[in-house]
């Protein structure tokens, strides 16, 4: 690729190079079903041949080249929007999408991942991100318009998105990384295996990347086919990262990134204060679509939400804040699954693999609990190895 | 330190975000009108001690009666509590008609044994909100008697087509008023809003008065210190210096704001009285979309446009038992 490519030209699937405005020019396989078409001629295959030039034609110019639009990026930035506006015309809508909405979303995320437009499927991620864009700019456009949020109330919100924001970034960042330089902290970890080994039965762990490998003083070792190293006790792959990572806790689909040793402690701030930004707004809006009273001389609670389908604004309005209550909620349940499991010093991994091993009748119990209080110690406050090898370097 | 560890291109997301971010924050701001750019409008609002605001009173040349002048803080009012109780069951007008047998024909009353020192007249704009107007009525009637004034109480409502002009109705309202008795003070009173402290006394102070600074919905706050909308007392005087109000805000927004500034600009302050004393409460209400126009039209505001200016064509006036009810095509 010597030739500078213009922001609207793009080098496409036959390896030439075309043009944004000659998107819908020039189609040789519209010709050709066209073709058999009229002459009444059987399709070849189906027409998946034809969809595939069509997406690549779909771009967006960027510096150095029009970049493809990725459709699972794309989706939810239309669909939340025009599922609020429709949930917004009356209760009975509301219902309707309310309950649709889990369905498109499953075919959606189906249609997505089976299709494989992206190996990488940034249809969570994507989603996550216009569900909170466009909370906020109902929020600070709509509902701000009736003039009735304190300043106070606002920066309070603000502040909250802002940390909420700020802790997002760390957990973006390495999430423990273990690669052939990785040393791990060998007293601690011996110490474990050993307790591991004391407890529980050798049985291999079923698991596809992985391979049990005969115990070598005492230790358990286990390696990864993949990555082509051995992998500490606790250390496990990534099928979509594609990296063996140090105290894996899952890989969370809503911001695209593995949650680790390293950014675990940034990944339940940020969701505890997702969490409290998303009630404290679904709370504003409320207070200011609804007609609210006091409480204890202190509290404001929305008494009577009679009006809210009166108008496309406030109904609007009011949609965003019940969505963003189901964020809310959603976002506590896993913040108390987090939690409850950092009591028990166990990792969502590893409390899904211990349920497996009940169900085949082998139980591996909790081997690094220290009692809730030290595990929630050693969480909060244990320093980071800090040595993981860096993102680049896979 | 965080923006080392990322890729290019998250790092141009992060950029973006934080200029995103900070748009956000100077939009809030500037909403709350804290910019150095709104210093146009200047603050012109003074909020008075509850020892002052009864000396600052409106008061207008009494004739000489055989009857002694009311009180100046209604003594009935006095006590350990200045709060009035609110009842929220909307009863049936029969009810409440029988319950204010007092109040004269057109919603007019005045003390028996003294002669009051305000003749006020209090404007409700109003339209399709019957549950609102009965709840208001029965809470307002009691709650004046006390305050040992001679009132009347007059609604105007809207003939349904165009959009609610809220600002327009109170210019409507305030020439069917001096047509009919000479009444010195105009208090501009919301359909939906309960006086809840008995010394909040519906009359006019000096200088025109915010009545309502501190309601229930924002927990006895004010969340803008431009806030003006809701209840405003002004005598007669001033509100026919400053050519009444706008005529020109359909729909929901601007014409608060556009009153403030007609006030501001023949010199006038706004008095705002203590906010233990300003309380009131918002009852349930339909709301509508904030005006598209409102800030367009704010911006091309014409002080003529006004009394002077003011068109409209009375369809009905009925004197009902509790209120004054004209319907009006704007």
């Amino acid at each position: 690729m010597k030739d500078f490519l213009c922001c609207c030209e793009y080098i496409n699937v036959k390896g030439d190079r075309s043009h944004i405005m000659a998107m819908c020019c020039d189609c040789e396989e519209l010709d050709n079903i066209a073709d058999r078409c009229l002459c009444c001629k059987d399709q070849p295959g189906n027409y998946g041949l034809f969809a595939q030039p069509c997406l690549d034609r779909i771009r967006i110019p960027w510096i150095g080249g029009a970049v493809k639009v990725n459709l699972g990026m794309i989706c939810p930035m239309f669909l939340i929007p025009s599922f609020i506006g429709l949930a917004a015309t009356s209760c009975t809508m509301t219902v309707i999408v309310a309950v649709s909405l889990p369905i498109v979303f499953f075919l959606l995320y189906i249609n997505v991942s089976f299709l494989r437009f992206h190996p990488k499927s940034r249809l969570f991620c994507s989603w996550f991100w216009s569900s909170c864009g466009f909370l906020l700019w109902v929020l600070e456009y709509m509902v701000m318009a009736y003039r009735e949020i304190l300043l106070s109330e606002n920066l309070a919100l603000l502040f909250l998105v802002g940390v909420a924001i700020y802790f997002y970034l760390l957990t973006k960042g390495n999430p423990g990384i273990v690669g052939h330089s990785t040393r791990f902290d060998s007293s601690e970890d011996s110490a474990r295996d050993t307790v591991l080994d004391i407890n529980t039965p050798k049985v291999g762990i079923v698991e596809s990347e992985s391979q049990s490998q005969p115990a070598v003083d005492g230790q358990r070792r286990v390696s990864c086919n993949v990555c082509k190293i051995e992998q500490g006790s606790r250390t496990s792959h990534c099928k979509l990262c594609g990296v063996c990572i140090d105290r894996r806790d899952h890989h969370c689909l809503w911001i695209n990134h593995c949650i680790g040793a390293n950014n675990h402690r940034s990944f339940v701030l940020c969701l505890m204060f997702f969490t409290l930004a998303c009630s404290y707004g679904a709370h504003l809006t409320m207070t200011t679509v609804c007609t609210p009273d006091m409480y204890l001389d202190y509290f404001l609670l929305p008494v009577n939400c009679q009006f809210v389908y009166s108008d496309m604004h406030i109904g609007v309005s009011f949609v965003s804040a019940l969505y963003a209550a189901l964020l809310a909620i959603l976002g506590a349940m896993c913040l108390v699954q987090q939690f409850m499991l950092i009591c028990r010093s166990l990792t969502v991994y590893e409390w899904r693999k211990n349920r497996y091993n009940a169900l085949i009748g082998c139980n591996m119990g909790s081997h690094q609990n220290l009692g809730c209080i030290r595990n929630c110690c050693q969480f909060w406050f244990q320093s980071r190895p800090g040595h993981y090898i860096s993102i680049t370097e896979v | 330190m965080i923006l080392y560890n990322m890729s290019t291109r998250m790092r141009y997301v992060v950029c973006l975000g934080v200029v995103i971010v900070g748009i956000f924050f100077l939009r809030t701001y500037d909403s709350y009108g804290l910019l150095p750019n709104h210093a146009a409008v200047p603050n012109r609002f003074v909020t008075v001690t509850e020892a002052d605001m009864w000396k600052d009173l409106y008061r207008e040349e009494q004739p000489e009666g055989d009857k002694p002048l009311c009180p100046t803080m209604p003594h009935s009012m006095g006590g350990k509590s200045h709060t009035v109780e609110v009842s929220l069951d909307s009863t049936r007008w029969e009810q409440i008609e029988a319950k204010l047998a007092n109040v004269q024909q057109g919603g007019r009353w005045k003390p028996e044994d003294c002669l009051s020192q305000h003749r006020v007249a209090i404007i409700i704009p109003y339209r399709d909100r019957d549950e609102n107007l009965r709840v208001l009525l029965n809470h307002l009637h009691p709650f004046l008697q006390k305050q040992q004034l001679d009132y009347a109480i007059y609604v105007i409502e809207q003939t349904s087509g165009r959009p609610f002009n809220r600002a327009k109705l109170f210019n409507v309202g305030y020439s069917e008023v001096i047509r009919d008795a000479s009444r010195s003070c105009l208090v501009f009173h919301d359909v939906d809003l309960l006086p809840l402290d008995g010394r909040n006394l519906y009359a006019c102070s000096r200088q025109p008065r915010h009545m309502s600074s501190s309601l229930n919905s924002f927990r006895f706050n004010l969340p803008y210190i431009e806030l003006f909308g809701g209840a405003i007392a002004i005598s007669v005087e001033q509100f026919k210096t400053v050519n009444g109000f706008a005529n020109r805000f359909f729909g929901w927004g601007g014409e608060d704001d556009d009153t403030y500034e007609r006030l501001i600009a023949y010199n006038m302050s706004i008095t705002r009285w203590p906010m233990h004393i300003a309380r009131y409460k918002m009852l349930n209400h339909v709301r509508q979309t904030p005006s598209v126009k409102r800030n367009e039209v704010l911006a091309h505001t014409n002080p003529r446009d006004g009394l002077s200016t003011l068109e409209y064509k009375v369809q009905k006036t009925v004197m009902s038992k509790l209120y004054t009810h004209v319907i009006v095509d704007v």
